[in-house]
């Protein structure tokens, strides 16, 4: 589903080398977590595979199609949500939802099902012929999940999609993703709540200063570290 | 113009008067879209929140902001006062001490305008903070306090020829043309004094103006520490019905279907409209420059201007004559020039652009979503102008509809080039809307394009007309022309900008 070669990107002219020939692969039916700690090159490696940024050097495909040859196929596989919820505040949550379904060309009648589905799911109800403007941080966030997800994308890329979620509405997600894996799709998300990478994760990678330092299931880092908890496995590798 | 102000005033011995015309005017410009910067920068600036839990005075924050705002508008009044400084500089041979003043007095031309408009929008904002629809109240207004400003401005200007007594006034009188054309904004003739009075006197009209200047930030300061906090805190609290939608309402919202072009001019359409700034700047100036140009020619008194009154008669006698189908082409282009909505068509993105980045919808089909948002403020005007000369004018139908399908040619294409800066490097980090426009260079730059453009048409179209060469075929030519610059500007938008603009890194 995703296969990331060899793919590099640097700013300030490479002087800041943000992920550095990062190679890995995730098949359907997974959910990869992707950790690092803060300014490890997670935003900037998922901003590569959704198309904002475009990698030094590399590839990158999803479903089969080349994110830089073939964008609008392989961005009509993806359902991604950003680690900060900016979206247009003066649309109403119901006029954002509309619009994603048009971008994505979802059907009138499995647009009409699944903005209700995730409306509901979400409560949103209420607020949905309100302005965006009047929504907290969790709403908006749980606002731009919905909009992700209108189109049944194939792969899930979420950027740290728990923050601001209040404790149902983070269950049900959660729920989500495993039910979309099991029915042979793929979630690729990063976090820095290690428990929840431990209990949903059928594998993680993690990220240091823009390489893959670790990557496998949580019992194969656990034996390679020696160590119990995925907790201590990160401290240890970032440690160096 | 402004040598000719020189000039004229050369002969009446009062070459000052092309200082006090830029001065006037500067000051005018500043005061009218003064409301929509001051407005941006208090009231919808994401930083003020960070602000208020601060251990900070309101009055340090309106001075910080206010300080900022004139800063920004050095730029902007910079065309108004350059151009007259080096007229008169070099037509009176002035001293280095004289380029000194013109820095000093270039600094403090800002300062009372904006502080007025302060005022204004304060007060304004004050108001309509009370009510739900407040951006709407917010941008009527910004277009009330336009338009009482350009009827004040209008009042002011209007100088009476045959009253004797005046005119003996302004011709005998050493200063008597700067005093009467500054009577009522006073700013502008101590501006002038000070540029061109000697030692000790120019420096008492330069301590008039920066004092008058303190005054009025100190005026503005205190005003704004009783007002401020309290109607920006109000104005936070966003309208919010929590209303569920029945299920026959839930129905219709979801059961229109737009291509995706359709959907991106939708949603650039209705935040264009419910952002203030944006509807503002983007809307104001193709509205109010041509019910100017409009109202001047068919609504001004008279009797103050007999050319112009002469000129008003020949137009409708001459109905039948291109020439007017020319004048509303005119009209249309100089009001595409100012098309800000087109010019900072991506930047209004801001933050959110990251969503136009990751939907699998062709940069083309978003451009042309664009396009329609950028086009239909001036296809409007076009249409506006048509009707209105052809009714006041008495055109024939024919000439109507040339004036009306050139019009369109002409906007399409100058929204087009509009759009080319914006579209290969916007300005997507903006604390505050203002910033999306009056920080993009990208609208100055191509308002100077097309501005250029539009000079060389009219410079080809009166040579043609000095070589008397036929009305039809330079009406003809035109609309060639026309249709060339309509299609290279598609060919340099969708062929050539679009390629950068799929390349921008957020």
């Amino acid at each position: 589903m995703l296969n990331i070669v060899d793919v590099s990107k640097s700013y300030n002219k490479g002087a800041v080398k943000a992920v550095d020939s990062l190679n890995l692969s995730v098949p359907k039916g997974e959910i990869f977590g992707f950790l690092g700690p803060n300014g490890a090159g997670k935003t900037t490696t998922i901003k590569m595979m959704t198309g904002i940024l475009t990698p030094d050097s590399g590839t990158i495909s999803i479903n089969g199609y080349d994110i830089q040859k073939n964008p609008l196929e392989a961005k009509q596989s993806i359902g991604y949500v950003p680690d900060n919820p900016d979206v247009y505040e003066k649309l109403t949550g119901m006029e954002y939802l509309n619009f994603m379904a048009d971008m994505y060309r979802v059907p009138k009648k499995e647009r009409s099902e699944r903005i209700e589905y995730y409306l509901d799911m979400f409560q949103l109800k209420d607020a949905a012929g309100d302005l965006i403007k009047s929504y907290s941080h969790g709403m908006r966030q749980k606002i731009v999940i919905s909009g992700a997800l209108l189109h049944k994308p194939a792969l899930w890329i979420l950027d740290e999609p728990l923050v601001g979620l209040d404790p149902r509405s983070a269950h049900l997600l959660k729920e989500e993703m495993k039910r979309h894996c099991e029915q042979g799709n793929t979630v690729f998300f990063s976090t820095h709540i290690l428990e929840v990478a431990e209990k949903l994760c059928d594998r993680v990678g993690i990220i240091h200063k823009g390489k893959l330092i670790a990557v496998g299931t949580l019992e194969e880092l656990k034996s390679s570290e020696k160590t119990a908890s995925l907790e201590n496995i990160f401290l240890e590798l970032t440690e160096q | 113009m402004l040598l000719q102000f020189y000039i004229g005033g050369k002969a009446l011995n009062q070459p000052e008067i092309v200082l006090t015309v830029s001065f006037i005017a500067a000051m005018f410009f500043t005061l009218l879209f003064g409301i929509f910067y001051i407005m941006s920068a208090l009231y919808f600036s994401k930083d003020i929140e960070m602000l208020l839990p601060l251990p900070v005075q309101p009055w340090e924050v309106i001075a910080s902001k206010f300080i900022v705002v004139v800063a920004n508008e050095y730029l902007t009044i910079l065309p108004f006062l350059l151009p007259a400084f080096i007229i008169y500089g070099i037509g009176e041979k002035v001293s280095f001490w004289f380029i000194i003043k013109s820095i000093i007095v270039f600094l403090f031309v800002p300062f009372i305008p904006l502080a007025i408009a302060a005022f204004f929008t304060i007060f304004i904002m004050r108001f309509v903070n009370f009510r739900k629809s407040k951006d709407v109240l917010a941008v009527l207004g910004g277009i009330l306090g336009i338009f009482m400003g350009l009827g004040i401005n209008f009042y002011l200007q209007r100088v009476d020829y045959e009253n004797p007594e005046i005119m003996q006034k302004i011709l005998l009188s050493q200063r008597g043309l700067i005093e009467y054309i500054g009577r009522k904004f006073p700013p502008g003739i101590w501006a002038t004094n000070a540029l061109t009075l000697a030692v000790p006197n120019d420096l008492i009209y330069i301590l008039y103006l920066i004092g008058a200047s303190l005054i009025f930030m100190i005026i503005l300061s205190f005003i704004g520490n009783g007002l401020f906090y309290r109607s920006y805190s109000a104005g936070q609290e966003t309208h919010a019905k929590r209303k569920k939608f029945t299920s026959e309402e839930f129905q219709k919202q979801t059961s229109t279907i737009n291509t995706p072009a359709k959907a991106i001019f939708l949603r650039e359409l209705k935040i264009l409209l419910r952002v203030p700034v944006f509807a503002l700047n983007g809307l104001a100036g193709i509205v109010i420059v041509p019910v100017m140009i409009i109202f001047s020619i068919f609504f001004a008194p008279r009797t103050n201007d007999p050319e112009l009154s002469t000129a008003i008669e020949l137009l409708k006698t001459k109905s039948d004559s291109f020439v007017i189908v020319l004048i509303i082409i005119g009209i249309s282009v100089f009001a595409a020039s100012l098309n800000f909505v087109a010019s900072t068509s991506v930047s209004r993105e801001g933050s959110s652009f990251w969503i136009s980045k990751i939907v699998p919808v062709s940069a083309e089909e978003q451009l042309k979503g664009k396009f329609l948002n950028g086009f239909w403020p001036p296809a409007i005007l076009c249409l506006l102008n048509t009707v209105l000369f052809a009714i006041f004018a008495s055109m024939p139908f024919i000439n109507a509809l040339i004036a009306l399908s050139y019009s369109l040619v002409a906007s399409a294409a100058f929204t087009y080039i509009s759009m080319i800066p914006d579209v290969v490097k916007p300005k997507l980090k903006w604390n505050n809307p203002q910033e999306a426009i009056k920080q993009n260079t990208n609208a100055v730059i191509i308002m100077f394009v097309i501005m250029a453009i539009i000079i060389a048409l009219i410079f080809g179209i009166v040579y043609a007309y000095s070589i008397q060469l036929d009305e039809r075929i330079i009406i003809a030519a035109l609309g060639g022309v026309l249709l060339l610059i309509f299609f290279l500007a598609r060919y340099f938008l969708f062929d050539i900008a679009v390629e950068k603009y799929k390349r921008i890194e957020f």
